[in-house]
């Protein structure tokens, strides 16, 4: 993976367990990373562990789910780097609650956190992908947006909202001469949040899946070997969400 | 026909569209239908075009996106007709740009119509539908089901809809309250275009480009009507529906099967 030193990779939610994981695979790999995160603590610990491992990082404040924060990340990367060779948005709010207890409140801040969010991403960090070349996209999300689940509407609708996104953006980039794939993975059972206020305990997602595990289908998606797969779906559950499991 | 007699049906977004057409089908099935809708002189027209053919309707002012305003729709469905059985989540919009032109207003906007207004009706209808159940119908579209270009907003919001209709109808089980998903696709009649065609109204020419683009891609190679959809609502609200639940009807001619 020679090939990928000195390439420069964004990471959302790097202080979470999904994030550091991918900060630390794509460094491993030769990027240099900006670890963002509105939780700064964890995020400049996981830049302390790349760097321990010889790797380059740096800690960036961003509240994904708010445009200024955007603007200013765009705005970071131009002046200091000029582009942008990947962006892996791993940001997901939890919310298990079932249907009818679900109110609007919590729809508008999942669909806030976890669809606004990562079109944020996209739209900020388009001109800067477009002028990396052989850019890649990864975003997120939770296999529940596949499988729909009663007790997790609200997060089932925003998690099939970042796929179809997902989609949209890699057909509008991909025949138009970007360079940019644009992917999704879709995680089952796996700590997106330590400490979380709601986890997904409760959802039969199967077997758990280890953050390095999904840093390892990103890197992949990041490989030469992935450059023609574009708006398609890595789904990482041991097959819990193809159907009816008896 | 009475396949829907003694249902009392809420049609949002019926002032026009496809909402008019599905409003009119299901009173003509013998459904009591409240239209509703921003516009009252427009809603108002779809109400006479029910009682003119002797079916029975009336129009209430609505913004979908507003829990005050359903609440109200709600409270005077069941004082006028005691009972509701159908929730059709028809109003919605689409904006179509490149994400480097689209803003986050345009997102919050779509979210709000698609996602939210339908999420509300969803609620409602859980809340004041009876024992014996009823039907949420919620109205998407093909980029809900994959990509389109200048769609990464109306994709995301039209995507969580149709997932959410999935999720709602897990926990309709043990109500008996079905939700399903219309999925209709360049649909023309007369003057009247579904949303995925909003971009060409007023435009002749592009309008006349749009449809030979349509028809071709098309593996029926022809246009389908809004009715075509409003039968579709019926059929799923109906007794002959009583066991469909969570899926999508796709009125599209086959489009979304794939090829060319």
């Amino acid at each position: 993976m020679t090939d990928l030193k000195g390439k420069l990779a964004l990471v959302t939610a790097a202080g979470s367990p999904i994030g550091a994981a991918c900060a630390a695979r794509l460094a491993d790999a030769g990027h240099h990373v900006i670890a963002a995160d509105t939780d700064g603590t964890a995020a400049a610990a996981v830049v302390a562990l790349i760097r321990q491992h010889n790797g380059s990082a740096e800690f960036a404040p961003l509240d994904a789910s708010d445009e200024r924060n955007w603007r200013a990340m765009a705005g970071h990367i131009r002046t200091k780097y000029k582009r942008l060779d990947v962006l892996v948005q791993a940001a997901m709010t939890l919310l298990v609650k079932p249907f009818t207890e679900t109110t609007l409140a919590d729809l508008r801040s999942l669909a806030r956190d976890n669809i606004v969010a990562p079109w944020l991403g996209l739209r900020h960090c388009a001109p800067l992908l477009r002028e990396a070349g052989n850019a890649c996209v990864v975003n997120l999300t939770s296999t529940v947006g596949r499988t729909a689940h009663g007790g997790a509407a609200a997060l089932s609708a925003t998690a099939a909202g970042v796929r179809m996104m997902t989609k949209s953006a890699a057909l509008e980039w991909g025949p138009q001469g970007y360079g940019v794939t644009v992917n999704t993975v879709n995680v089952g059972s796996v700590p997106w949040r330590p400490h979380a206020e709601t986890t997904q305990d409760d959802l039969d997602l199967g077997p758990a899946i280890a953050p390095s595990e999904v840093a390892e289908a990103v890197l992949y998606l990041r490989s030469p070997a992935a450059k023609y797969i574009t708006g398609m779906e890595i789904t990482l559950d041991g097959g819990r969400s193809i159907g009816f499991p008896g | 026909m009475t396949a829907l007699a003694g249902q009392v049906a809420i049609v949002t977004g019926a002032t026009g569209g496809l909402g008019r057409p599905i409003a009119v089908a299901l009173a003509a099935a013998g459904a009591k239908v409240v239209a509703t809708g921003r516009n009252v002189e427009r809603g108002e027209a779809t109400v006479a075009a029910i009682t003119v053919s002797g079916g029975e309707a009336t129009f209430l002012a609505q913004d979908v996106t507003r829990d005050e305003d359903w609440q109200t729709v709600i409270a005077q469905t069941i004082a006028a007709f005691g009972r509701l059985d159908a929730v059709i989540n028809n109003a919605g919009d689409a904006r179509l740009a490149p994400i480097e032109e689209l803003t986050l207003q345009d997102l919050e906007y779509l979210l709000d119509l698609n996602l939210h207004g339908s999420f509300l009706g969803l609620k409602h209808a859980f809340a004041h539908m009876g024992t014996d159940g009823g039907a949420v119908i919620n109205l998407t579209a093909l980029p809900a089901y994959g990509g389109a270009v200048r769609q990464t907003a109306y994709s995301a919001a039209k995507g969580a809809l149709a997932h959410l209709t999935k999720a709602a109808a897990i926990a309709g089980r043990a109500r008996g309250i079905r939700v399903n998903n219309i999925v209709p696709a360049v649909l023309f009649a007369g003057g009247e275009v579904s949303p995925g065609a909003v971009r060409v109204q007023g435009d002749p020419a592009a309008a006349e480009l749009f449809k030979a683009r349509a028809i071709a891609q098309s593996p029926l190679k022809k246009l389908g009507e809004p009715d075509d959809a409003a039968r579709a609502a019926v059929f799923l609200c109906s007794r002959a529906g009583r066991h469909i639940s969570g899926i999508d009807v796709f009125i599209d001619g086959g489009r979304q099967a794939g090829g060319n």
